[in-house]
């Protein structure tokens, strides 16, 4: 007979083993406040990627915004130092402009930060929870890295206006080899500065040969030391034993202003776009004043509701039918005798509409006078106990 | 299987001839006019015909994996996705035009009718120039006939219909063509099928302009 094992949706599931996970490496949870100043992100919108956020009036006054964002709260309130580094993990709602409807939407995603003086162990630590998570809602995942200081140096060194650098950045991002090379002589590069860039997009794949097509197109030592980093962190990453499913993706570049270096996305087979994402943001915390390392990870768990599980065929295993006017103590010796031969059970005095159920009890009284649930098509008026 | 987004009409089939000259043919889609979606197995291929305003979205869902459309399209929608490659085919550019003679009177508000507002917005901004927008889904061009609008910006291919509606261009800001897109999931999931699809139209595309 079935157990009547009660099937969590993945994201769930993935929760509670990842908070075991990640307390294990001496990460603490958190739990943050819903609100935050305005000010915050409208000084911050960059960031922020849009500056649509939901707003309102406390009762003191002030404008108060319902969270958009985890990370900036982290950053104006982390207190780490180098020396008294803070490693902790969030599980928090935010609330988000949906492009598509144009309305706000509430967005779960689940999170985790060290902040402090993050050397290469310490992103080879958090790179390795990231590869962790994926593994744990999925073995078909893909977790692509880059140090973004590779691109960023080598455009430094290209002398270009801020609009060009950005527009540069974008295209890079979006692996659009034919729009650099329209741009690249739009803005006066030399042919071999153009070729150099438009092979950034094509620098993805297997770790050791992607290293190897880098090297190839170094210009300065930052670019040099971007890569031999990259390198080590990885090889590190396999002494944890999450290097299996590792890509590198040279063209992952985000927002100059705030972050910098190691920067990843974690993508699940059959779901459209990543899940995960994270990275350092050094010159993040710089901006609040804040002269310590820092770097990050967040898993969008709403995207993991789209994966699809088996469905659930039943509600429930039982569903027991007990008369109005029955004594509680009855129907609960009823509910522990079918809970105890392991069946899931709802009980109620009429058939719920559209309820799922396996089999259809009813309470009834035994000979000893005790109280069983009885399979309501075998009910032949008082049974054996 | 890939599956590809095609735009119907004029532009899906001249895509869908330069996926046969790359060896991604499929007999079903030639003798089809209603079917939505056709498949090759051979070619290890699946066509989706959806209007071209919609490639863009059934792509950065991964409801396909790649697809063909517009920069114009991009350009309004900007959707998260890899843009790989130029076809080079369905050329235009996007224009500013108004009535013959017409010039900017920066005392006014220029009224502007568009299907691309994001577009619009984006070119006056960068003019600094101060506009208010109508958002028409066609026959734009009578927006400046009938005095609506000041001018309009849309995408003009030979100019016959601007010239035949007694408009001229005031100036064209942006080249468009077709660009081959994907999803960046089924990029990382299938990225041998996708990078050599690329590199076969790419080729295909450089004996065009050759």
């Amino acid at each position: 007979m079935d157990t009547g094992e009660i099937k969590l949706k993945a994201a769930e599931e993935a929760t509670l083993r990842l908070r075991g996970i990640y307390q294990k490496y001496g990460y603490k949870k958190f739990r943050m406040g819903r609100f935050e100043e305005y000010s915050l992100y409208a000084a911050n919108a960059d960031f922020l990627k849009g500056d649509k956020v939901i707003t309102f009036t406390d009762l003191d006054g002030r404008l108060l915004a319902m969270k958009p964002d985890v990370t900036l709260s982290i950053i104006k309130n982390s207190r780490a130092t180098k020396e008294n580094g803070e490693k902790f993990y969030y599980i928090e709602n935010v609330y988000r402009e949906d492009k598509e409807s144009n309305n706000f939407r509430e967005v779960s995603q689940m999170g985790l930060e060290f902040i402090g003086n993050v050397d290469d162990y310490g992103l080879t630590e958090v790179l390795s929870l990231a590869a962790r998570t994926l593994a744990e809602i999925d073995d078909e995942y893909i977790l692509e890295i880059s140090n973004m200081e590779f691109v960023t140096e080598l455009l430094g060194s290209m002398n270009l206006s801020y609009d060009n650098y950005v527009h540069m950045l974008a295209l890079i991002r979006q692996k659009n080899t034919d729009g650099i090379r329209k741009i690249g002589k739009q803005c006066g590069l030399r042919e071999e500065q153009i070729e150099v860039l438009a092979q950034i997009p094509g620098l993805y794949g297997d770790v050791d040969d992607t290293i190897k097509r880098a090297r190839k197109l170094v210009v300065n030592t930052p670019m040099a030391d971007a890569l031999d980093q990259l390198r080590d962190v990885l090889k590190a990453m396999n002494e944890m034993d999450e290097g299996r499913r590792i890509q590198l993706d040279l063209s992952i570049v985000n927002d100059i202003d705030y972050y910098n270096g190691i920067i990843f996305r974690g993508f699940i087979k059959g779901v459209s776009s990543n899940v995960l994402s994270g990275g350092q943001y050094d010159r993040a915390m710089k901006i609040f004043g804040r002269h310590v390392g820092a770097v990050g990870f967040a898993l969008y768990l709403d995207e993991l509701g789209r994966l699809e599980r088996e469905k659930q065929e039943f509600d429930v295993d039982v569903l027991l039918i007990y008369e109005e006017g029955m004594k509680p103590y009855q129907v609960a010796q009823a509910v522990a005798g079918l809970r105890k031969q392991g069946y899931s059970v709802r009980a109620d005095i009429c058939e719920p509409e559209g309820l799922k159920y396996k089999e259809k009890y009813v309470v009834c009284e035994t000979l000893s006078g005790d109280f069983s649930a009885i399979n309501a098509d075998r009910k032949t008026g008082k049974e054996e106990a | 299987m890939l599956s590809i987004a095609l735009p119907k009409g004029r532009l899906g089939d001249k895509v869908y001839n330069m996926m046969t000259a790359a060896g991604y043919e499929c007999p079903d889609y030639a003798d089809n006019d209603r079917k939505l979606i056709v498949e090759s197995p051979d070619a290890g291929m699946r066509y989706l015909l959806v209007k071209p305003s919609d490639v863009a979205v059934y792509v950065e869902h991964a409801a396909a994996d790649i697809g063909i459309v517009g920069k114009d399209i991009l350009m309004e929608n900007e959707p998260d996705i890899y843009e790989l490659l130029d076809l080079g085919i369905g050329k235009c550019r996007m224009c500013v035009a108004g009535p013959v003679g017409f010039e900017y009177d920066q005392e006014k508000t220029l009224r502007v009718a568009t299907k691309y507002v994001n577009v619009a917005k984006k070119h006056f901004m960068e003019e600094n120039r101060d506009i208010e927008i109508i958002k028409l889904n066609g026959s734009i061009e009578l927006g400046p006939i009938l005095g609506l609008t000041d001018v309009i910006v849309d995408i003009v291919e030979t100019g016959t219909t601007i010239k035949e509606n007694d408009l001229e261009i005031v100036e064209a800001f942006k080249d468009i063509s077709a660009r081959l897109i994907a999803n960046k999931a089924s990029f990382k999931f299938k990225n041998k099928e996708i990078t050599q699809m690329t590199e076969k139209l790419r080729e295909i595309v450089r004996g065009d302009n050759a």
